[in-house]
């Protein structure tokens, strides 16, 4: 422990040295055109077509949502199989964040966290994904870990024509196919977008050839937007996203998805131009569902074979605007809510004798109805404060029914309603120390409220630790307090943050042993129930450097990297260790060519308790290159874990190891017609 | 003109409607029939007492603890007599020999016009025997006694409901269950009637302890926070079976007496 705390002190004293260094030779004037460039990632928009960063977050143009996640500052992703992995933001993840695509709430339908809401969209739908660290995140909803919001690609209205592309690759580790293709329509009032992905893997196969059983899998996304301009700047648009994966293996688990859908519609209204002391109103109302199946029938060695269908029903609705009360000092102001309903259910199917029903996740509603308050205050020139205030209240109801017979033998005075209420605000302070160094001091408050499952799950067994979960209907809010500073250093040829960052979580809801009750699970160590443990602390930083050290090359490193600990100095389960991602890309006039190089330190620090093992660090290189043939057509391809490593990184469950070496060729095909 | 006409045909209308639900409304004490939502097992006259007799149950008689309701009719009138004395004798007839088994008999006042009883069939009808429900009669609005003999059906339950084993010491011990509500995911009341026999008469057992361990066979797994069924009165012990999940559940009983632990026993439900 301390000498983890020693070297990561000693890797923050070295990153200050040379960031003062470089400041000392670099001291030039530079645009702050990208002051947000940690927090936001722009997936696609032809303005930053063969943008350096998205060139780096989007690795390859089959990249799926959770591949660009995996990049972004401060993710990691716990990898249960090859797809439908889970993102956790600096050591939080599931009911610590809001996932939230173009700010609407969507909860997978999954007890066993087998899909994220991520798996549900691809990166053809979306613009940017948003990152908000901590309570910074309230804008989508009370949390203590932030925000992690897709934006939903827009049509764009009054630039008439039509354009598209489309693309085919292959990979050679899973032999893969990815295929996708976008169509927008513009007119002068109106404007369409269609997208189409469709993702058939087989089993990846590791460094070294070993073929991973069950980690493949096969789906599609279909996609169409459609705006129309309404009066002068007054616009309503259309989204609709359908998604349907099937077949996906999860090797790290012992079973696997059969079939996980999702339907997300929604219907948004946005006003430029004033209304009484709002503008810029955004009103939207949308509408969610999700379906899950679990699938046992391809392994082997079943002790009992079983059906886990699950589903999840949100609609929700928020309007947000800007007021106009203090003229440079903006004011936003949201009022949000939501409801969800969920269900989960388990079939066993006994070799002789009758089936045997339960309900995993008893069937239970939550509603919640938020307010936000995000005010800005502008000093002068170099100094900008934000502050942010939330406030919510969230009622949950237990279902009369099988769900809640089934908790009576547990608690029999159970409510049937529990209701809270949450707050959350954050201070920022922007000082630009000078035109090219801008530090950030973020800090606040954050409460979230138990899941659903958390609450009221039902023998949720985890493949992670081998234990029985169960609810705690009891659970009190996880609070927290955070603090983050960021040093911004810009210029026009080397851009650079460092964000050291510290938390403390209050109320940790973590599972604990609890002996009064026999497992469930055929092979389960025992069982566990959620309860609130007194205090978890994360602290870490994320670094990047971004330069063009001469005009064809751009050079990009990341180094993220997150501590954590229960009060008492016990180590927090599933914390990643240190991780660097560096890449070096060169143009040429119709070449490219990027190479990467992946670093991972070993991580040693880890739970005891929860029967977590220690894992190696590893190392990779990739290199990929590109040839634009002419303005249709482009050939990109290259090699990733050229030397065929035989890794896993920490968060991979289950010892399955990733990826060996993987050839991937890739063609699109363009048009544009005005 | 027209319009007002239509007004005023509407609002009679509302007006009937309005008086007409008050009177539906009505507390008219619909008499509830006592048999409701049981089954006809027998009926016959108990010659002498100038009475029908007529033979309910929740369901088929089994193997197991039945609770039975008698009803009786005054054999001229057909009106129900409310009080009686009922004297029930259940006999197995075998090749060999005649065996009876464990009765509750049923109070001399009726309640809701019927009286209840129960009788804790050891064993199915089949080739073994058949059984005969004998039954005698003391009317009271009468002061007549008679006799009527049913000859009765008693299936075999499977998984068995009924529990027989020998003790060290001799005696002969019986034991049923039942479920005041149909079994279901959750809490459930519990009931086992123990008796025990000791030369042809059955008599309650009423100093055992019990501890319960529902389990799921096929599962190897139990349910926690389950209550002991404790003795409550002639013979009967009252407790709770907790079930997690649907599917079939065995209900494992430890017995025990002053002498230490007698026997360990179990009964195999399925939950809907």
């Amino acid at each position: 422990m301390a000498s983890s705390l020693k070297s990561f002190l000693k890797v923050l004293t070295v990153i200050g040295l040379f960031l003062i260094s470089l400041h000392a030779v670099l001291a030039q004037d530079g645009d702050s055109l990208r002051t947000q460039f940690l927090s936001e990632v722009v997936i696609e928009a032809s303005a930053t077509e063969g943008d350096t960063l998205q060139n780096f977050y989007r690795s390859n143009m089959s990249s799926t949502t959770e591949n660009i996640l995996s990049r972004m500052q401060g993710v990691t992703l716990i990898r249960r199989g090859a797809y439908g992995q889970e993102p956790l933001f600096r050591g939080m993840s599931n009911g610590q964040l809001n996932v939230t695509i173009d700010g609407m709430k969507v909860f997978g339908a999954c007890t066993d966290k087998m899909d994220p809401v991520t798996i549900y969209v691809e990166p053809w739908n979306l613009s940017s994904i948003q990152t908000l660290p901590g309570s910074q995140g309230s804008q989508f909803g009370s949390t203590v870990g932030g925000s992690l919001n897709m934006k939903l690609a827009q049509p764009i209205v009054g630039k008439p024509g039509v354009d598209g592309k489309a693309g085919v690759d292959y990979h050679s580790s899973a032999s893969a196919i990815n295929y996708f293709s976008v169509l927008n329509l513009s007119r002068t009032a109106s404007a369409y977008r269609a997208t189409i992905t469709y993702r058939n893997s087989n089993n990846y196969h590791a460094g070294g050839g070993q073929e991973i059983q069950f980690s493949q899998y096969e789906k599609i996304n279909l996609a169409a937007a459609g705006k129309w301009t309404l009066a002068k700047l007054d616009t309503l648009q259309a989204d609709i996203l359908f998604d349907q994966g099937w077949n996906i293996g999860f090797p790290a688990l012992p079973m696997d998805v059969g079939d996980a859908t999702s339907g997300i519609y929604s219907l948004t209204y946005r006003r430029v131009a004033p209304w009484y002391f709002f503008h810029n109103i955004t009103a939207k109302a949308y509408h969610n569902r999700i379906t899950h199946s679990m699938d046992d029938t391809h392994r082997k060695d079943v002790v009992i074979h079983m059906d886990m269908p699950g589903k999840s029903e949100t609609t929700g609705i928020f309007v947000e605007g800007d007021v106009h009360v203090f003229h440079e000092h903006k004011t936003t102001l949201k009022i949000d809510y939501f409801t969800n309903s969920s269900l989960a259910e388990m079939v066993m199917y006994p070799e002789e004798g009758s089936s045997m029903y339960m309900q995993t996740g008893p069937k239970a509603r939550r509603q919640n109805a938020g307010f936000f308050l995000n005010q800005h205050f502008r000093f002068n020139r170099n100094n900008k404060v934000l502050f942010s205030f939330r406030a919510d209240v969230v009622n949950d109801h237990l279902a009369d029914g099988i769900g809640k017979d089934q908790w009576e033998i547990f608690d029999p005075s159970i409510h049937k309603n529990t209701t809270n209420f949450l707050k959350t605000f954050s201070v920022n302070h922007i000082h630009n120390l000078t035109n090219s160094i801008m530090l950030e001091f973020k800090g606040g408050y954050g409460e979230r409220m138990p899941t659903l499952n958390e609450r009221y799950g039902f023998y949720l067994f985890n493949r992670f630790d081998s234990y029985d979960y169960l609810g705690n209907p009891e659970l009190k809010n996880e609070q927290s307090w955070n603090a983050e500073a960021s040093l911004n250093f810009l210029s026009s040829k080397v851009e650079i943050q460092l964000a050291p960052f510290f938390q403390q979580i209050d109320n940790y809801i973590t599972g604990q042993v609890s002996r009064d009750y026999s497992t469930m699970t055929a092979g389960a160590k025992g069982v566990k129930q959620y309860v609130n443990r007194e205090r978890a602390y994360l602290s870490g930083f994320d670094f990047m450097i971004m330069a063009n050290p001469i005009p064809a090359m751009q050079w990009i490193t990341t180094v993220k990297y997150t501590y954590g600990t229960f009060s008492g100095n016990e180590a927090l389960p599933l914390i990643p260790p240190l991780k660097s991602v560096t890449s070096l890309r060169y143009e040429l006039k119709k070449w490219n060519i990027q190479g990467e190089w992946e670093l991972s330190t070993a991580q040693k620090h880890v739970s005891h308790t929860y029967g977590e093992q220690p894992t190696a660090g590893y190392s990779i290189v990739s290199l990929r290159t590109g040839y634009r043939l002419n303005t249709t057509w482009q050939l990109n391809g290259g090699v990733e874990n050229m030397f065929d490593s035989y890794y896993r990184e920490h968060l991979d469950w289950g010892g399955i190891p990733r990826p060996g070496r993987n050839i991937y060729l890739n063609v699109i095909y363009k048009f544009s017609k005005k | 003109m027209k319009f007002a006409f239509i007004k005023t045909i509407l609002s009679l209308l509302f007006i009937f409607f309005v008086v007409a639900s008050f009177f539906s409304c009505s507390d008219h004490d619909i008499e509830a029939v006592p048999t409701a939502g049981l089954t006809k097992i027998s009926e016959g006259y108990a010659l002498g007492a100038a009475a029908k007799v007529e033979v309910w149950a929740a369901a088929e008689l089994f193997a197991g603890y039945n609770q039975l309701y008698f009803a009786l009719y005054d054999s001229l009138t057909s009106q129900a007599i409310t009080d009686s004395h009922i004297h029930i004798h259940p006999e197995m007839e075998m090749q060999m020999m005649s065996h009876s088994c464990p009765v509750e008999e049923p109070e001399s006042e009726a309640v809701k016009k019927l009286f209840p009883a129960a009788i804790l069939f050891t064993m199915p009808s089949g080739d073994m025997g058949s059984w005969k429900l004998e039954t005698k009669i003391h009317n009271h609005v009468n002061g007549l006694f008679g006799t009527v003999s049913f000859d009765i059906n008693v299936k075999s339950a499977n998984p068995p409901q009924v529990i027989s084993f020998q003790a060290s010491s001799g005696e002969r011990f019986y034991l049923a269950y039942r479920f005041p509500e149909k079994q279901k995911v959750g809490i459930n009341d519990f009931e086992v009637i123990a008796f025990t026999s000791t030369d042809g008469k059955f008599l309650p057992a009423e100093n055992l302890t019990m501890t319960l361990t529902p389990e799921m066979p096929s599962m190897d797994h139990g349910s926690p926070n389950n209550e002991d069924p404790a003795h409550v009165g002639q013979g009967h012990y009252k407790g709770k079976a907790n079930f997690t999940m649907t599917g079939e559940w065995r209900l494992q009983l430890e017995l025990i007496t002053e002498s230490g632990v007698l026997e360990n026993k179990y009964f195999d439900i399925v939950v809907e």
